[in-house]
């Protein structure tokens, strides 16, 4: 391979869909990750901390470091999804406290400093929760943020209702404001909505079966989403194990399994009685305005899942 | 002999920006940690330069200065207040560069260093511009802000009316998100609204023209003259050429609390969200709301006693 890795930055929620993601792009050979970055988001800070280290630990590649961020979004009250993913973030399977530990650098402070001293358009970010750490950095230094490539997001929904409110998915709705901002800095991105793990793009029993029988790794990648399989069973009747940072993960690290990807404005609802978080994909172009993004609308499922599961191997 | 009251200065440097910063380094009763600059009045290297200024002209000793948020958090459009300080934000009399050098470290990660290092529960922080700055350090260092004892600002309409919109005064209008975040930190803040500057705290004609007559020090003339283009705009909106002074009312409030005359306590919140009312700071002293007051305000200043203070600074 004579090609260079992409170089990666993830900032994340650890709760135990990203704690799959992680490990998805820390055994992937042809990226680098160059930090991971925590924030709030489905769990309190410190709680998604750990189990940040405690996915690279899984993963049992490198350990690239990890800085600690934001532990409320810009505005509003933290909401957290402990409904769905578990007091502890990973299933409550009671997961031994991780040996790694976190740099003493603000997570946001971390990422300018990275972007510092890379060349422009080297680096690319991936981002699986709220995006305060993310805005914050925008804000902070707005030119030094250009430098990225791309911003590949995880969040927002193409229909109603969201994951978490009528209108809105759970990343977005926690910080739409932090979204506002990243969405406005001028930086490329590509949104990978809360549908591409519906459906097909999820995992029943079966196939659960055959992930957990993989190795240890992929028996941890079933096991802490246990939380994600009962809550999906109460709230939606289905016995299917929906995980969303990973699909997101795997847009960012395969570009090949993007099926429809769009370019068109791209905005979030910051007001509202009802919408508050809600993300606008205007590919019809009804508001004429230029497109600022990109959203992928569809995967490769079979594709998505193969790679997946060598990955787990 | 006391313990000296530490602060921090917030500030958009203009004009009277200036005077203030001027006041606190002459108190021999305080002692300024740091000078974080934001934009506000104006772009922030000119409010870095500015604050270098002051310190200059104060001659007493020279704080550490960084430079801050170029622009406000969350708000798409930048306003500034060229028109009101002048293009340089001092008169635009041409004063020579600074002495100094502002220090590399960012000014929100040099708030948040202070605040953290910062060994005692009695700091404080005084701001005179947009809280772009203050809003970031808080969420950077939430933990650390909760020995904070009091964020005093020179914001908002007080409990008249705005200075921009009919409900908004500049420094908050200017980055709202940011006076709300502050507002809901639980940090104990004073608020020092525009309203407690104006009647009988202006510096009248007469009282400037006393202050320069017979051999006006370097220092007198500088806080007086920086302040021309704001006299000039005073003529059209005032109708004389008198100064408003907002930042070092403030100021006084934070520093010489023997100037205040009126404290009341209340629920405060920044308006961030609606068109009309955006950068309205809505002060519930009557606790309709229900919620717990989270600051208080000076409604009302003795301004003789502010007066006097101010010149024993200026003049001394």
């Amino acid at each position: 391979m004579s090609e260079e890795k992409r170089k990666l930055i993830i900032d994340t929620d650890t709760a135990s869909d990203d704690a799959v993601a992680i490990i998805m792009a820390l055994r992937e050979p042809s990226v680098e990750v160059l930090a991971l970055t925590v924030v709030n988001g489905n769990i309190p800070l410190k709680l998604a901390t750990r189990n940040c280290l405690i996915a690279v630990e899984q993963a049992g590649t490198y350990t690239p470091p990890v800085y600690v961020g934001h532990d409320r979004p810009l505005m509003r009250e933290a909401v957290t999804a402990e409904a769905c993913h578990g007091q502890d973030g990973l299933g409550d399977v009671g997961y031994p406290d991780p040996k790694l530990t976190t740099e003493k650098e603000h997570a946001v402070d971390a990422i300018i400093r990275i972007l510092e001293e890379n060349p422009a358009g080297t680096i690319e970010l991936v981002t699986l929760g709220p995006l305060t750490n993310i805005a914050a950095a925008f804000m902070r230094a707005p030119e030094t943020m250009k430098k990225l490539k791309q911003i590949i997001i995880m969040g927002g929904q193409l229909y109603q209702p969201g994951n978490w409110s009528v209108t809105s998915e759970f990343n977005i709705f926690v910080d739409a404001e932090a979204c506002d901002v990243v969405l406005r800095g001028g930086v490329p991105f590509l949104i990978s909505p809360v549908e591409l793990c519906y459906g097909d793009c999820g995992f029943d029993p079966q196939e659960r079966a055959e992930i957990a029988a993989l190795s240890p790794t992929g028996k941890f990648a079933i096991d802490c989403n246990r939380a994600v399989v009962e809550f999906v069973k109460t709230r939606y009747g289905r016995n299917n194990l929906q995980l969303a940072d990973p699909s997101a993960m795997g847009v960012a690290l395969w570009p090949d399994i993007r099926k429809e990807v769009t370019e068109c404005f791209i905005a979030v609802e910051l007001g509202g009685k009802y919408c508050y978080g809600q993300m606008i994909f205007d590919y019809k172009n009804h508001l004429k305005l230029p497109a600022n993004g990109a959203v992928c609308l569809s995967i490769d499922v079979p594709l998505y899942k193969k790679r997946l599961k060598e990955i787990l191997k | 002999m006391d313990k000296k009251r530490n602060i921090i200065i917030d500030t958009d440097t203009a004009s009277d920006d200036a005077v203030a910063i001027i006041m606190a380094l002459r108190d021999p009763s305080v002692n300024v940690l740091g000078i974080t600059c934001v934009a506000g009045n104006l772009y922030v290297d000119q409010c870095v330069r500015n604050a270098l200024i002051s310190i200059d002209y104060a001659g007493t000793y020279a704080p550490p200065v960084y430079r801050g948020m170029e622009k406000p958090m969350i708000r798409e459009k930048m306003v500034t207040a060229h028109a009101t300080h002048g293009q340089d934000g001092l008169g635009d009399v041409g004063y020579p560069d600074p002495k100094g050098k502002p220090q590399p470290e960012h000014a929100v990660d040099a708030m948040a260093r202070m605040v953290t290092e910062y060994e005692g529960d009695d700091l404080e922080i005084v701001t005179l511009g947009p809280l772009s700055n203050v809003a970031m350090a808080i969420l950077k260092a939430p933990e650390a802000f909760k020995k904070v004892k009091m964020i005093t600002m020179m914001g908002s309409a007080g409990l008249g009316p705005g200075n921009c919109t009919p409900v908004a005064e500049f420094n908050i209008w200017a980055d709202a998100e940011a006076a709300q975040i502050v507002m809901q930190s639980g940090v104990p803040f004073t608020v020092v609204g525009w309203d407690a500057c104006l009647g009988k705290a202006i510096l009248t004609v007469e009282e400037i023209d006393a202050l320069m007559a017979d051999n006006p020090s370097e220092l007198v003339k500088f806080c007086i003259e920086c302040n021309r283009c704001l006299r000039n705009l005073n003529v059209k909106r005032f109708g004389s050429a008198l100064i408003d002074f907002a930042d070092p009312v403030a100021m006084a409030v934070a520093i010489h609390p023997e100037c205040v005359a009126k404290m009341i306590d209340a629920y405060c919140f920044t308006e961030y969200k609606s068109e009309s009312t955006y950068g309205q700071v809505v002060i519930d002293y009557n606790g309709v709301a229900g919620k717990p007051f989270n600051g208080r305000v000076c409604t009302e200043l003795d301004a003789d006693e502010f007066k006097r203070y101010l010149y024993s600074l200026i003049k001394g």
